[in-house]
């Protein structure tokens, strides 16, 4: 018990310096700082990110390079557009970063990270603008290149046989742009809905119901609300702005953007007053 | 003396101490009265000189000890009077009898559960408070809503005079540990607390610093989700304690922790406090709290059973028995054995006896003419006494408040 007494007064614990805490407090730019450290620290995170730009670019010369070999699975040329061969690989880099946008947020929940998070931040929706900010930013710069890399490869290898696509021709600048957009929003749907729903597997459920299942399952509505329902379904805004070809049956890229968009912020607003309202 | 006469570096701690530099004593040399009326202090121990103010000290709160502690020239914790202004332990010029938690009415509802009952009780800066209660009995539900994390369908509860969301720093007001794996297990636990850090602006200097405080250094760079159950319990305590915070809140934080575990974070919560922190820990083992707490906060079914200091706590054992040995148990059984008194026989001649004092007992097998070899009073443990406490919550969710905090 003596020795225990004199551990307890005598070793005074280290301490933080009047200078150092004068500066304290929370801010938007510092929980900013706090989300980037916590993405390029998780190694899965970034091999995600890597996996997405792969898949992205592989896909996409490999798509192009089958045309442009004469291999491609269809004969009629004419219906394929070598733009969104190139671009075929964000179909996949999409979900990859959908899944990692929902782990990356619901995982925190799930180990009670988001709790030590929350008693830090305790405004907690700057959390929610600084994930969104840091993964939205991040998929969008690497989406980015990608988009470009996958662009200029799969024309080089298409090249032999077809008329290919310029970066210069009406559009295709816009689409691929687009595509990285996409991905990076396709992205803060996920960061969205794992605030919403806080766990990984529902979270992913939701995301892949929301862009692979309802867009097919709209067509045992009548037309006439299958329509216009269709073209406002994320993929299918989102296939408005990705693609130069012309399409009745989507909206025009402006307006897909904006629909598009609408999803993205519509969604991460819910999630804000979810995370406001609710225990954490 | 005033209270606005009072030195302000009376609160100084050693952050400040250091700052100044000179190796001058910061207050008056040993002995010396309360600052506040100058009555003389009584000293305690000999290593570290301690004083107390006299008993009924009319400057004294209800609740912890009036203490000022003094080591090195070092003042390591506040005279404790009515409403003292000075500086904290970061220099901030604050109202120490605010640096504290405070809870007050607190109620949460699950649906028709009612986890945490208008509840109302205080954690005072300088000892160990333990939060004790049975599972299920509502600690963790309270500390979340302490920490701002659950909203309370009733009451309120504050950490230095306020909701811990309104401090523009929560991290440096109050540290908590709520799980002991709560970090990504594929992120490093410098890592985590650097990011953890950054959300307040903490330095980087002192990430490594409470790494170095809680002995992780050779594992910091490894991923979390390979670390012992004891190793993340320090994490978790690196996180508290990373903002530097007047008030620290610890649940359960010796649960699966081996021997040497249990006795570090024992003299850590100790030292917190003896530096002048509000340390408050959830247990629900009385053995583990006894041997740490000064005062103690204890809950069933989400109600207040207790909030009493360890002395109060003792005095409450109501269950007193007698150790007696003797060689003629059956007419010891005929002499004292009544409705109200219990012999049981624990094993050869050794008898327990309930209902009768030491005294009485004497008294009456002298007056038989019994032999006795041994008659030894015993106190119920505090362990006892709190068990008796929550089963009556538990047995017949009586609401029953002993000894306001006197």
């Amino acid at each position: 018990m003596s020795a225990s007494t004199s551990t307890t007064t005598s070793v005074p614990s280290p301490t933080l310096r009047p200078s150092e805490t004068d500066h304290l407090g929370v801010t938007q730019r510092r929980v900013v700082k706090a989300e980037w450290i916590k993405l390029r620290s998780v190694r899965s995170t970034v091999i995600g990110l890597i996996a997405a730009v792969a898949v992205a670019v592989g896909l996409g010369l490999l798509f192009s390079s089958f045309a442009g070999s004469g291999q491609g699975g269809r004969p009629e040329r004419a219906s394929i557009d070598p733009l969104s061969l190139s671009l075929a690989g964000f179909n996949l880099s999409q979900l990859i970063i959908g899944v990692l946008g929902v782990s990356l947020v619901a995982g925190e929940y799930s180990t009670g990270l988001m709790r030590t998070t929350f008693s830090a931040v305790a405004g907690r929706l700057p959390v929610l603008w600084a994930k969104s900010i840091v993964f939205g930013g991040a998929t969008l710069v690497v989406m980015l290149a990608a988009a470009f890399a996958a662009f200029f490869g799969g024309q080089a290898l298409y090249g032999g046989a077809e008329p290919t696509v310029a970066l210069s021709d009406p559009g295709v600048l816009r689409a691929v742009v687009g595509a990285a957009a996409y991905a990076s929003g396709v992205g803060l749907l996920g960061v969205a809905i794992g605030f919403l729903l806080r766990t990984t597997a529902a979270g992913i459920g939701v995301l892949f119901a929301m862009l692979l299942l309802v867009p097919g399952l709209t067509g045992l509505l009548p037309d006439s609300i299958a329509d216009p329902l269709t073209k406002v379904l994320p993929p299918n805004a989102g296939q408005a702005f990705m693609s130069v070809a012309d399409n009745a049956n989507l909206l025009s890229p402006t307006a897909g953007f904006l629909v598009f968009l609408l999803w993205v912020v519509g969604l991460l607003v819910a999630a804000g007053v979810a995370v406001k309202k609710r225990d954490a | 003396m005033a209270v606005d006469a009072v030195p302000r570096r009376v609160f100084s701690t050693t952050r400040l101490f250091l700052s100044d530099g000179d190796g001058a004593p910061l207050v008056e040399p040993a002995g010396d009265p309360c600052t506040q009326c100058r009555q003389p202090g009584v000293q305690r121990g000999s290593d570290e000189r301690r004083w107390t103010p006299r008993r009924s000290h009319g400057h004294s709160r209800p609740g912890p000890a009036v203490i000022t502690v003094w080591l090195e020239r070092r003042v390591r914790r506040p005279l404790y009077c009515e409403s003292l202004r000075g500086d904290d332990a970061r220099g901030r010029d604050r109202d120490h009898t605010a640096l504290m938690i405070e809870v007050v009415n607190l109620t949460k509802r699950y649906g028709p559960k009612t986890a945490v009952d208008d509840l109302s009780f205080a954690a005072h800066p300088g000892i160990v408070t333990g939060f004790l209660g049975p599972n299920g009995a509502g600690k963790s539900t309270t500390m979340r809503m302490i920490l701002g994390l659950d909203a309370p369908n009733a009451g309120h509860a504050t950490v230095n005079g306020r909701p811990l969301a309104a401090h523009r720093a929560p991290l440096a007001e109050m540290g908590a540990l709520l799980e002991a794996k709560a970090v990504h297990p594929r992120r490093s636990a410098r890592n985590h607390l650097l990011a953890l850090a950054a959300t307040t602006g903490i330095p980087v200097r002192r990430v490594d610093e409470v790494i170095g405080l809680v002995g992780l250094e050779e594992v910091a760079d490894q991923p979390a989700g390979g670390f012992s159950l004891g190793m993340g319990q320090r994490l978790g305590i690196a996180s508290a304690l990373l903002g530097d915070p007047e008030t620290v809140m610890l649940d359960e934080p010796v649960n699966g922790l081996d021997p040497e575990g249990i006795l570090w974070i024992r003299n850590l919560l100790k030292r917190l406090a003896a530096e002048g922190r509000t340390v408050f820990v959830s247990s629900h083992l009385m053995s583990e709290m006894a041997l740490t707490a000064e005062h103690f906060v204890i809950i069933g079914r989400g109600r207040l059973i207790a909030d009493v200091s360890s002395v109060q706590l003792e005095a409450m054992a109501s269950e007193q028995s007698v150790r007696v040995r003797t060689p003629d148990g059956v007419r010891l059984r005929e002499v004292l054995a009544t409705d109200e008194v219990r012999v049981i026989n624990d094993g050869s001649d050794v008898f327990t006896i309930t209902g009768l004092t030491s005294e009485e007992i004497g008294s009456r097998v002298h007056a038989a003419g019994i032999v006795v070899y041994e008659l030894t009073p015993r106190q119920a443990s505090l362990e006892e006494t709190f068990m008796e406490l929550t089963q009556d919550a538990v047995e017949y969710h009586a609401h029953l408040t002993v000894g306001e905090a006197a």
